[in-house]
């Protein structure tokens, strides 16, 4: 624990000293996955689907705000449901709008989680967001999860279904629609996931909020058990849902990440330098704050055994 | 001699405004009612804007239906039906930006305070104090 706390402080003094180069680098880092993942799963546009495109695109999300990432990866997705069928991509950007119409206005801080939930689906490990979120954020986070699993699996449900969509005659322009608006409210799996996690973010949220000792790893593995009860109750009710054996492990790996995660960046205490400048009636004052850290490292001693004095000994 | 405490002071007030408060501070100077109330307006336009899109959709989705019950079905009871879950909806989500903007309004506004208790005490000290010991 000593061990984590101190890596916890090593990592606030680098992130202090660091920040210009670490902030950009992350932004980028997850833009370019966000990226790779859409292409891989929708990439039905060529001209979007280049790897020039992809790193132009990573290097703009790098240097502007989290919202022009989010927009970014929206425009994409767009971009590659136009090339497949008009009819979806009207569908999708329906479902965008009425998203950022409603919800995306009370969710500015995170906006990232748009990003970060269709992606831990695509690597598998989804069951760790409404963990980290009830963590992190506060409980308007659960609506931002809701709209990322809703994209997630919008955007499976054409994939899946993309093959259908490009067999039906041009003038189907009704039945493509029908298609693209199933893959929202015929979605049981989706239903399913949206109750669980939503749910699951709030439970974390209220109990760590709570005095009491470990409130926040009960709260882990509260809002854990629940997921896993709720999907239980929703494969007996629904006939999609995930598979139980993938549930299970998913909420193994889940609850230990989410503590690493909680342990490290609860708080959000990552201040870095600042600089501010003023006056009064005497002095301009430009000045630097520094964060100051809280543990100190242990300090390492060197043992020196004195020759001279043995030598003298030894006489 | 440069006042230790004050700078310390002024570097304090000084961060807040750069950072949080230069939005808390433009959101404070609005009265809690105007506040609340022009989100909400903002809200309904929204949340109107979002309802139209929904029932655009669900038309498209429907249109077969629609078409050929068109000229059989009660045009008029069609039209209140919606006008009911248009003014349920509308109810529903502007009470619910009604709490989040309260919410958020007196959040900040408790900052603000603070922050100007932090001015009157910078004040205070510049009277005790006087501005002869910056000499």
């Amino acid at each position: 624990m000593a061990t984590l706390l101190m890596m916890k402080e090593k990592m606030k003094e680098i992130y202090a000293e660091y920040y210009k180069v670490i902030v950009p680098t992350v932004k980028a880092v997850v833009a370019f996955l966000m990226l790779l993942a859409i292409n891989d799963k929708i990439g039905y546009m060529a001209r979007l689907d280049s790897f020039l495109v992809v790193l132009v695109l990573t290097a703009v999300c790098a240097f502007t705000p989290t919202g022009i990432t989010v927009l970014v990866g929206l425009a994409v997705i767009l971009g590659h449901l136009s090339a497949l069928s008009f009819e979806i991509a009207l569908v999708a950007l329906a479902v965008f709008m009425v998203m950022g119409l409603l919800y995306l206005r009370f969710c500015n801080k995170d906006l990232i989680l748009l990003v970060l939930v269709p992606l831990s689906f695509y690597f598998g490990v989804p069951y760790v967001m409404p963990l980290v979120a009830g963590i992190l954020c506060g409980p308007v986070a659960a609506l931002t999860l809701g709209c990322g699993i809703v994209i997630h699996y919008f955007i499976d449900y054409i994939s899946v279904n993309a093959l259908t969509i490009q067999g039906m005659a041009a003038e189907g322009t009704v039945d493509k629609i029908r298609v693209g608006v199933d893959g929202l409210i015929r979605n049981e799996a989706m239903f399913l996931t949206l109750i669980s996690f939503v749910a699951a973010t709030l439970v974390v949220h209220i109990l760590r909020r709570q005095s009491m000792d470990h409130a926040w790893s009960i709260a882990i593995f509260s809002g854990a058990m629940c997921n896993v009860i709720l999907n239980f109750m929703g494969l007996l009710v629904f006939d999609n849902g995930p598979s139980v054996f993938g549930l299970l492990i998913g909420t193994i790996i889940a609850i230990p990440l989410a503590m690493l995660v909680g342990l490290l960046f609860m708080g959000l205490d990552y201040s870095r330098t600042e600089k501010v400048q003023f006056e009064d009636e005497d002095y301009y004052y430009y000045v630097k704050a520094v964060p100051k850290m809280n543990i100190q490292a242990p300090s390492k001693t060197v043992k020196r055994i004195n020759t001279q004095r043995y030598h003298t000994n030894q006489k | 001699m440069i006042n230790e405490e004050r700078t310390k002071m002024m570097t304090r007030l000084a961060l807040y405004e750069t950072k949080e408060g230069k939005k808390e501070l433009k959101i404070t100077r609005y009265s809690p009612g105007d506040y609340v109330m022009l989100q909400m307006l903002w809200s309904f336009v929204c949340g109107t804007l979002a309802f139209v899109i929904i029932c655009v959709l669900a038309a498209l989705y429907n249109i077969e239906t629609l078409m050929t019950e068109l000229f059989s079905m009660d045009i008029l009871l069609f039209a209140r039906n919606i006008l009911v879950i248009y003014i349920i909806f509308i109810a529903c989500y502007l009470m619910f930006c009604y709490s989040y903007y309260s919410y958020r309004y007196g959040k900040y506004k408790k900052r603000v305070n603070a922050y100007i208790l932090r001015l009157k005490e910078l004040y205070k000290h510049y009277v005790q104090n006087g501005n002869n010991q910056n000499m």
